[in-house]
């Protein structure tokens, strides 16, 4: 069995608790307008080609097995719909100017890459996120019941909008997860994120019913979410589950040059990060319904 | 005292040794006292005696400073006069028995290959001994075993110029007490005439203590004072007894930050450290009341020296590390941590006893070494890793000069197999190591005529009873050190030529040793396949990682327990300060795809900004090494990203950070948090970022005061980081 991967993320400490490593899964449900990991929407491979550091050697053309790079007179092009994400341009480019999303791996060779780091985790552990890990449900619970065997912790990070099958077959193997609310009206939530928000929200009742640690990933997006109305909303329906905790993280739009590379459009909203009393504001409703609110913008070091 | 006058007098007490106002009529005028000292040298008399009769001179009657505004006395004119005599005879020496020697080995020296000196710039005492008899104690030491123990003439010269030294030194501090009493200075008075006569009873007197050794060694008897010893470990009780006397939080963190700042003033570059916590003889923890006392006041001073190292035990209380944590999240990263367990099981080796070994201090930034009992010298000597792979591509040549620097292991075409190249580049370390070790080892037969050292001889017990100089073998272990630099860049470059030479055979070792000698002229596509298709270590690839083990096990197996001329061992390490930039700047183009002259890897990192994989990769790679091995010390620098430190995630970070350090058998690290973006900004506009600190290597500096080439390495490390 395989798992179409798109990135590792080391010594990974928003990711759950301790020191931990991601694993980043390629293919999403959703599409949402501020996507900070554009690569993770489609679940076909794809390349990244950072232009500015392209020296022109042709070394992608000379290794590529499936003609996706060849050179001409304007520089390096490419056209993955034939790419096979095999790695071999990304290993041999000559100045360090392409990444290849969505390499396809093994059960154990993924086991092996998050298992590397296996000395950090004495208070942390490794985590599935993406995309979204749950469109690939026999990999993720092939993987998290191997990390289980190991004494390693689990934790998976999700959009909800999927099966509730997926959600079923990995829950015995997880011990935390971590979940998204992006906007409680589904209307809004369809023009945000392509999809409503119905069967998010039934998958999150059910997971706090079936006993699932949660704790809840709220990105605020100015204009977008960040309304009272919404945010009211959200406490009411958080506080009749069980939630370990609400994490609020604040928009930023760093990821530009990473849709100018995949060449996606970048639909990102051209948007401050929220101010930090407009944070505290939004974590003040949410602690009126009872719930622990956290945030990277207001921490007291 | 002024209530708070640290912060009223900051500028002051940071830089008091600096200009010192002498007292009127506290001793003789400049010209007077040299010519008294120039009188001494000429006497005809033993070294150590010219030299035990200078210092007395100079204690009983160079001038004295005292000001209001420090609580600590005993700056004195000593007109750099022993340094300069050292320097004097060093020249003669040179000159005639080494010269042979130098001779041979000046310009192998002088292309970076490799060097070997004398090293009188490491030192620490009986620090336990000292704060127990004080000075007094010295004196009547000195006394009771030259009673017993007068033996040949050189003996009874040992004994006569000690007992001379012990009695200045006494002198010396009733001289001041008496100038203080003429100042209106009564406390400080009141320390020094409590100090002629007996061991120090209060917290402030021993910390007056401290710095007077610190005076008596690097500035009047003329070697470097490097570890003022376990501060907390030795002082403790005073403490303690302090705050039983009821004095007040206020009182006691105002002295101490004197006595901080004290050190600080210093103002020598790799200053003197505080070795604090780990455990003690008994194998019993060893953080106090005082371990915490030191952060907390050192937390409120933002200042960059003293250098502070914990030693990290398993015992080590959380809650002092986690000070420590959050001392160097708030920009004061003067710290480096010990892997106490590693460091006593590296000392054992060695042949210390468990005891002995758990009761190290470190010296200069990271050397291990045994508390009174040792002279460690700690940088003798240095071979260069990487030049050793150019060296060996040229047959034993350096081709900078076309010298001859080691011997003959092959011309390129003979060596047919990589195995064929490393037993050749085995060759050429062997030798560069004895090379080294020849010249450190005749230096050291001529301490006696260089550097007798009665103050330092009167401070090791063993010296005392033996009748014995410290510098001529009297201590009980009389070690000397090689350091091995640049491992990243070497390992780099021999995982290059296995597979562009050995493997791929995309060309012949010699075509490679052309193009590097011509530092890569029309080849930069070449230059760019090293650098981006070969293997590089800290990235947690085993195939080049395993090319550092072997380079580190070299090091350990040819240097360690080898006899050098003292009667003692070799220690080797594996640091490599920022020699990493000056011995660059003399090795060609590298294998790696470095360009001739740039620095080469620092300590135990990767070359610069190829750590791609982040920190838990080099932390893996790293701890392939037998560091057990390794008695004379290494570090890992740690560049990590802010945003990986903030907050209670990043506390918890830097906690598994540390504590998987330890758990992989890692030996020092210290960190670095910056982003790219912040240093570039310190460099675009100094004024704005003049309190920036960095952590140098064992020491810290302000980010705008270094040089261009060392800002960029700073900064390229930290973009890899953001790779």
């Amino acid at each position: 069995m395989n798992v179409r991967i798109m990135d590792v993320k080391r010594l990974a400490i928003h990711d759950g608790p301790g020191i931990r490593t991601t694993l980043f899964l390629k293919g999403c449900p959703l599409h949402c307008l501020w996507c900070h990991n554009p690569e993770g929407i489609s679940g076909k491979p794809q390349i990244a080609a950072y232009r500015q550091k392209c020296i022109n050697c042709g070394e992608c053309a000379r290794v590529c097995p499936a003609g996706v790079h060849f050179m001409t007179v304007d520089g390096h092009e490419w056209r993955d719909e034939n790419c096979i994400a095999c790695g071999r341009c990304e290993e041999n480019c000559l100045g360090a100017a392409l990444k290849v999303y969505g390499r396809s791996i093994g059960i154990e060779e993924a086991c092996e890459l998050l298992l590397q780091d296996r000395a950090f985790y004495a208070k942390g552990g490794i985590t599935l996120s993406g995309g979204e890990p749950l469109l690939q449900p026999h990999a993720c619970r092939a993987i998290l019941e191997n990390m289980r065997r190991q004494g390693v912790h689990t934790a998976v990070d999700t959009c909800g909008a999927v099966e509730r099958s997926a959600l079923e077959e990995v829950l015995p193997y997880v011990d935390l997860f971590l979940f998204d609310i992006k906007h409680m009206d589904s209307e809004m939530h369809r023009k945000l994120t392509g999809l409503g928000n119905e069967l998010i929200l039934e998958n999150l009742r059910w997971l706090s019913d079936a006993g699932a640690e949660i704790e809840i990933r709220i990105p605020v997006i100015p204009g977008m979410n960040d309304d009272a109305a919404n945010i009211e909303s959200t406490g009411r329906f958080l506080s009749k589950l069980r939630i370990r905790r609400v994490v609020l993280l604040p928009y930023h739009s760093l990821a530009g040059s990473k849709y100018e590379a995949l060449k996606m459009a970048n639909l990102m909203p051209e948007a401050q990060p929220p101010a930090r009393d407009e944070m505290q504001r939004l974590a003040d409703i949410l602690q009126g319904y009872g719930l622990r609110v956290d945030s990277p913008s207001l921490r007291q070091d | 005292m002024l209530n708070n006058s640290f912060e009223v007098h900051r500028e002051y007490l940071l830089h008091q040794f600096e200009n010192p106002q002498w007292l009127e009529d506290s001793g003789l005028a400049p010209e007077r006292l040299r010519e008294e000292l120039e009188g001494i040298a000429a006497s005809g008399k033993s070294r150590l005696m010219i030299r035990a009769e200078a210092i007395a001179c100079i204690l009983r009657k160079a001038r004295l400073s005292l000001d209001a505004r420090s609580e600590f006395g005993g700056i004195i004119d000593h007109q750099d006069w022993m340094l300069q005599l050292r320097d004097r005879w060093r020249n003669e020496l040179d000159a005639a028995e080494m010269k042979e020697i130098a001779d041979r080995h000046r310009e192998p020296m002088a292309g970076k290959n490799y060097d070997g000196n004398a090293d009188f710039g490491h030192i620490s005492p009986d620090w336990e001994r000292l704060i127990s008899g004080g000075f007094p104690g010295l004196l009547a030491d000195v006394r009771k075993w030259r009673a017993v123990n007068e033996e040949g003439e050189e003996t009874r010269g040992f004994y006569a110029a000690c007992e001379l030294v012990a009695s200045a030194i006494l002198d010396y501090l009733l001289r001041v007490a008496e100038a203080a009493e003429r100042a209106n200075m009564p406390a400080i008075a009141q320390r020094f005439r409590a100090l002629a006569e007996h061991a120090p009873d209060s917290l402030m007197q021993a910390y007056q203590m401290l710095d007077l050794m610190y005076i008596l060694f690097t500035f009047v008897e003329g070697e470097n004072l490097r570890s003022m010893g376990r501060v907390d470990h030795l002082l403790g009780g005073l403490y303690d007894a302090d705050v039983a006397a009821g004095l007040s939080a206020e009182t006691m963190a105002e002295n101490t930050k004197q006595f901080l700042a004290r050190l600080s003033s210093y103002q020598f570059c790799a200053n003197a450290a505080i070795t604090l916590c780990g455990v003690k003889s008994d194998g019993g923890d060893a953080t106090n009341a005082l371990s915490n006392h030191i952060i907390d006041v050192y937390a409120t001073m933002n200042i960059y020296d003293p250098k502070m190292q914990i030693r990290l035990a398993d015992s080590t209380p959380r809650e002092l590390i986690r000070k420590v944590i959050n001392c160097i999240r708030s920009g004061m990263n003067s710290f480096v941590f010990i892997n106490d367990s590693v460091a006593i099981a590296a000392l054992r080796r060695m042949g210390f006893s468990e005891e002995e070994a758990r009761n190290y201090l470190l010296i200069g930034c990271y050397e291990p070494s045994v508390c009174g009992k040792e002279l460690p010298c700690t940088c003798n000597g240095i071979i260069n890793f990487a030049k050793l792979v150019e060296v060996t591509m040229n047959d034993g040549c350096d081709p900078a000069t076309g010298i001859q620097v080691g011997p003959r292991t092959g011309e390129p075409e003979e060596l047919t197999s990589f195995e064929d190249f490393m037993e050749a580049y085995r060759r050429q370390y062997r030798a560069f190591a004895e090379s080294v070790m020849e010249i450190i080892n005749n230096y050291e037969k001529y301490y006696y005529k260089l550097n007798p050292a009665p103050v330092l001889s009167l401070c090791f017990e063993d010296c005392v009873r033996r009748g014995c100089d410290v510098y001529e073998g009297g201590a009980k272990y009389n070690n000397s050190s090689i350091n091995s630099i640049g491992i990243g860049t070497a390992a780099d470059s021999l995982a290059a030529i296995r597979k562009f030479v050995y493997e791929d055979k995309l060309l012949t070792l010699d075509r490679f040793a052309e193009i590097l000698r011509e530092n890569w002229q029309g080849e930069e596509l070449l230059r760019r396949r090293c650098i981006a298709q070969a293997p590089k270590y800290g990235n947690g690839d085993d195939t080049v990682d395993a090319i550092a083990v072997e380079l580190a096990a070299l090091a350990a197996e040819t240097i360690n327990g080898r006899k050098n001329g003292r009667g003692g061992i070799y220690r080797a390490g594996l640091f490599s300060i920022n020699w990493n930039i000056e011995f660059g700047e003399k090795t060609g183009a590298t294998p790696d795809g470095r360009l001739a002259g740039e620095p080469f890897s620092m300590n135990l990192g990767a070359s610069v900004g190829c750590d791609r994989q982040g920190v838990t990769a080099l932390m893996r790679s790293v701890s392939g090494i037998d560091f057990s091995r390794i008695p004379n010390g290494c570090v890992l620098d740690l560049m990590l990203h802010p945003s990986v430190t903030a907050g209670p995630e990043g506390m918890q970070a830097m906690e598994g950070i540390l504590e998987t350090h330890c758990a992989l058998g890692c030996f020092a690290v210290h960190m670095n948090i910056f982003s790219a973006e912040q240093l570039k900004a310190a460099q675009r506009e100094p004024e704005k970022y003049a309190s920036l600190q960095v952590r140098v290597c064992g020491w810290n500096a302000y980010f705008v005061n270094l040089s261009e080439v060392e800002q960029q390495q700073f900064i390229l490390r930290a973009e890899a980081l953001e790779a």
